[in-house]
């Protein structure tokens, strides 16, 4: 009986019975498509809990570009349309994602810096500015605060058509760019510093990804939340090395996984109530992972098994 | 005056200045003193891992016993903590997956697990989310003074009793297993310490800016300090500034206590980055020898979590 | 001699599917100083893992001092690669002097004078007693090594391993070394070297093992160091020219 009631849901969702759903539906797949792009590179480099330190850097940008409409608007020059509006939230998510991005570039080199703790100090310190700015909204007597807790999980029922676009239109350049630079983004993940001796310039390289991950990380927040964004980075791209060991090859398994992934995501948030969109877009990217995990051609669990046993079994003949 | 009656004004108001007071300052410095040695086994980032999985340790402990006493959760954090940081190692011990995105999937899909649970099944249990996330210092419950005044004594205890086997497998695990210090257990202890620590601040700070709690107080005292002793005691000043400083800020600005504490404590690490007397990237260098930066320490830079 | 330092028979060590040193076996008079030579990736480093117990052997057995492995360690000094260590650590010279005293004052222990005379003892044969105060990081590489073999001497023991002590080091914190080596060998104690300058290894060592994944040759110097040998160790295009650096 119930499950009857989750297949007709399933069905609704399908077949757009209703009209935000294509646009759920398309902004989910965009984040598997461009966090899986992006993701590729970073956890190539061994970089890949920067995406989580950029992904919980957005809030305070969320909550100070809220500020500053609010404070517009209370001076009369109030900006019209949800979409102009939403547009500003992500304008601001941006500039602080890449503002945290960069700080952990630039923090993390030099002597009595970790790497790992520039990360942790940016994803926390950060998120504690947004905090901060969140609850100091929550004071005011406003009545428009709502949406911004979606941002935290991700809300991909809340995306309306002009935001689809605009995610979309943004999403095809960043695609585009990640295509126009591939090989110095290619030979930069590999060896840095042979991109250097190849006169790449290695800085402007990574100020760049770093932009990009930044501009992924925005465009995905609304549908799978600041918090979980790091996943959609890193799971996608490394259920990707098991399927291939070829560089293109992780690239398109990872984007192809990721848009799989948020599909699947955005499916399972209609039909199951009070299923965020983004913890089950990761779980089916977490699905994903482990049945590359054992069944991966490049170094899956079971091939390195099997070959092992056939190896024992080899050496006992011999013996 | 004016500043008398601003410092004491809070105090009179009633019990939550003390009662916050109290709670933040424990978990603070009881996080100080372990981040120092997660900071400098380069595992910073396994406290992030371990305060992002004691949410979904909660939840199924919570699943699993019906009940929301402190004990009962605070089993369920560090059995699923420990067994997320088992399958970072084990993971992390594939050829093609390197340990921070080992981290980076174990921790998130444990979370987002934890995400489901708490807003389905256990939509009518009486647990906040927001509250986990985020903490309210000035509404802790007598539970939870009582669990932190119990657990963060107990932990530093254990560093005192175990200074020495934590200090000698940080700066050199293979010394520390040749002269039959137990590494593997030593690493163990301080993980489920951490989990403790986490869960028991849970209610006070929240699962995220605990992170900050763990290791900005760390990292900051490194840009400072040249012995352990020094960089510990640095770490405790520094989370007890945070936390008056942060509180006050708070009751000036009327917003998140836990949330200003973390940006002071952020605001004090920028400090320290830019002017600390010989790391500080603003001051002239002084004379001393130039460190070298051998290929050992890339090394370990990527090695990163060393679990 | 009575009881070989170091017997090891049928040895097998591997990183999963790579084997790094197969049926290796060589025994180790004790009072001698001992190299272990071999080309990049001979194994060498792993082979002290096994021997100093910090990587498991898939197969074969290591005895020390006759006794077992874990037993026979008990009475064993190792310096790690410096690779390993965090220069960035906040510790001092003389800190990392101190730890060599933890294995036998246990964890809670109090510094006596006895372990204060250990110390200062260790700091002066190496000559770093006035950089104690110093920040680990702020020492160059010859001055480090000698606050990492302090802290062996500090720590005693019959049998000390010490792997690639020379790398990175100075010309004349080498010939300090070497001469604590010797007055640790002229005094009873085994010394197990991890090396790669062979022009010095005549002069050196008394046994030497030539290594490239299994043990090529094993025995006293003046036997084993002889260009048939080393030419099965590194693959046939080493030449021995007397006063020119070979090797690696």
């Amino acid at each position: 009986m119930s499950e009857n009631i989750y297949i007709e849901r399933a069905l609704e969702f399908l077949t757009f019975q209703y009209g935000f759903v294509p646009y759920a539906l398309g902004a989910s797949v965009l984040v598997g498509v461009v966090c899986g792009l992006v993701g590729t590179f970073l956890v190539l480099r061994g970089f890949s809990l920067i995406g989580d330190a950029t992904g919980h850097a957005t809030l305070p940008g969320v909550a100070g570009a809220f500020l500053v409409l609010v404070w517009l608007e209370g001076r009369g020059i109030g900006i019209s349309g949800e979409l102009h509006n939403s547009v500003a939230l992500l304008v601001g998510a941006l500039v602080s994602g890449g503002l945290g991005a960069l700080t952990v570039g630039l923090f993390s080199r030099g002597p009595r810096v970790r790497r790992d703790a520039a990360i942790g100090i940016v994803l926390s310190v950060f998120f504690g500015v947004g905090i901060v700015l969140l609850t100091y909204i929550q004071g005011l007597e406003t009545g428009r605060q709502a949406g911004l807790e979606s941002f935290l999980f991700g809300r991909a029922a809340g995306v309306t058509p002009g935001e689809f676009w605009v995610l979309a239109t943004a999403g095809a350049a960043l695609c585009i760019a990640v295509a126009v630079f591939f090989r110095p983004l290619a030979i930069l993940t590999f060896d840095e510093g042979y991109a250097r001796a190849v006169g790449i310039n290695t800085p402007a390289m990574e100020i760049g990804l770093l932009g990009a991950l930044s501009v992924a990380v925005v465009l995905s927040i609304q549908s799978v939340g600041v918090i979980l964004v790091a996943a959609m980075l890193i799971i996608p791209p490394s259920a990707g090395r098991f399927m291939s060991g070829r560089l293109t090859g992780v690239i398109a398994w990872s984007v192809g996984l990721g848009a799989v992934s948020g599909f699947l995501g955005a499916l399972t948030s209609y039909v199951f109530e009070g299923v965020a969109t983004g913890p089950a877009m990761v779980l089916a990217a977490t699905a994903f992972f482990v049945l590359a995990l054992f069944f991966g051609p490049h170094g899956g669990l079971l091939w390195l098994w099997l070959r092992r046993q056939r190896r024992a079994r080899a050496e006992g003949g011999t013996a | 005056m004016g500043l008398v009656e601003w410092v004491a004004g809070p105090w009179q108001v009633g019990d939550w200045m003390w009662r916050g007071m109290l709670t933040v300052h424990m978990v603070a410095i009881g996080c100080a003193v372990l981040g120092v040695f997660l900071y400098l086994r380069r595992m910073s980032l396994l406290a992030d891992a371990l305060a992002h999985v004691a949410l979904p340790g909660i939840a199924a402990a919570f699943l699993i016993s019906g009940s929301l006493d402190a004990p009962v959760l605070l089993t369920g954090a560090v059995v699923v903590g420990l067994l997320s940081a088992l399958s970072i190692e084990t993971l992390a011990s594939r050829p093609n997956i390197r340990s921070d995105a080992a981290i980076g999937i174990v921790f998130t899909s444990f979370f987002a697990v934890g995400v489901i649970l708490l807003s389905t099944v256990m939509r009518d249990a009486h647990i906040d989310t927001e509250c986990l996330l985020f903490g309210d210092v000035l509404g802790v419950t007598d539970q939870t003074i009582w669990l932190v005044v119990t657990v963060v004594p107990a932990v530093l205890l254990l560093v005192v009793l175990f200074y020495r086997w934590l200090a000698v497998s940080s700066f050199d695990p293979r010394f520390a297993a040749a002269i039959g210090i137990p590494v593997t257990l030593v690493n163990y202890g301080l993980m489920t310490s951490v989990t403790v620590t986490v869960v028991a601040g849970f209610e006070a700070v929240g699962a995220i800016l605990v992170i900050a709690l763990i290791i900005v107080p760390g990292a900051t005292a490194h840009l400072l300090a040249d012995r352990l002793v020094v960089m510990i005691a640095i770490a405790i000043s520094h989370a007890v500034a945070s936390c008056w400083l942060g509180m006050y800020a708070a009751i000036a600005f009327n917003t998140s206590a836990a949330g200003a504490i973390v940006v002071v404590g952020g605001i004090l690490y920028l400090l320290a980055f830019l002017f600390a007397p010989r790391h500080g990237r603003l001051l002239p260098k002084s004379g001393g020898k130039r460190r070298r930066s051998g290929v050992g320490d890339q090394r370990a830079e990527r090695e990163g979590v060393a679990t | 001699m009575n009881q070989p330092a170091v017997a090891v028979r049928e040895l097998r060590l591997s990183y999963g599917e790579e084997v790094a040193v197969k049926d290796a076996k060589f025994t180790l008079p004790a009072g001698s100083l001992v190299g272990v030579v071999g080309p990049n990736g001979a194994g060498k480093s792993t082979l002290i893992k096994a021997i100093v117990g910090a990587k498991r052997p898939d197969g074969g057995e290591i005895s020390i001092f006759g006794d077992s492995a874990e037993v026979g360690r008990r009475r064993m000094t190792y310096v790690p690669q410096r690779g390993a260590v965090d220069w960035d650590f906040p510790i001092t010279a003389e800190e990392v002097v101190r730890q060599g005293r933890f294995k036998s004052m246990g964890l809670l222990g109090r510094f006596k004078k006895k372990e204060r005379r250990a110390v200062e003892e260790a700091m002066e044969a190496v000559d770093i007693t006035d950089l104690r105060h110093r920040q680990i990081g702020a020492l160059s590489g010859g001055q480090r090594q000698r606050v990492f073999l302090a802290r062996a001497l500090a720590q005693g023991g019959d049998l000390f391993v010490l792997d690639e002590p020379f790398a990175g080091v100075d010309a004349s914190t080498e010939s300090a070394i070497m001469e604590v080596l010797r007055r640790l060998r002229d005094d009873g104690k085994t010394v197990l070297v991890v090396h790669h300058d062979l022009v010095t290894v005549p002069e050196y060592f008394d046994e030497l093992i030539l290594l490239n994944r299994e043990v090529v040759a094993c025995g006293p110097t003046e036997d084993v160091f002889t260009e048939e040998n080393l030419r099965a160790t590194y693959g046939g295009r080493v030449a021995i020219v007397k006063g020119e650096k070979a090797g690696g």
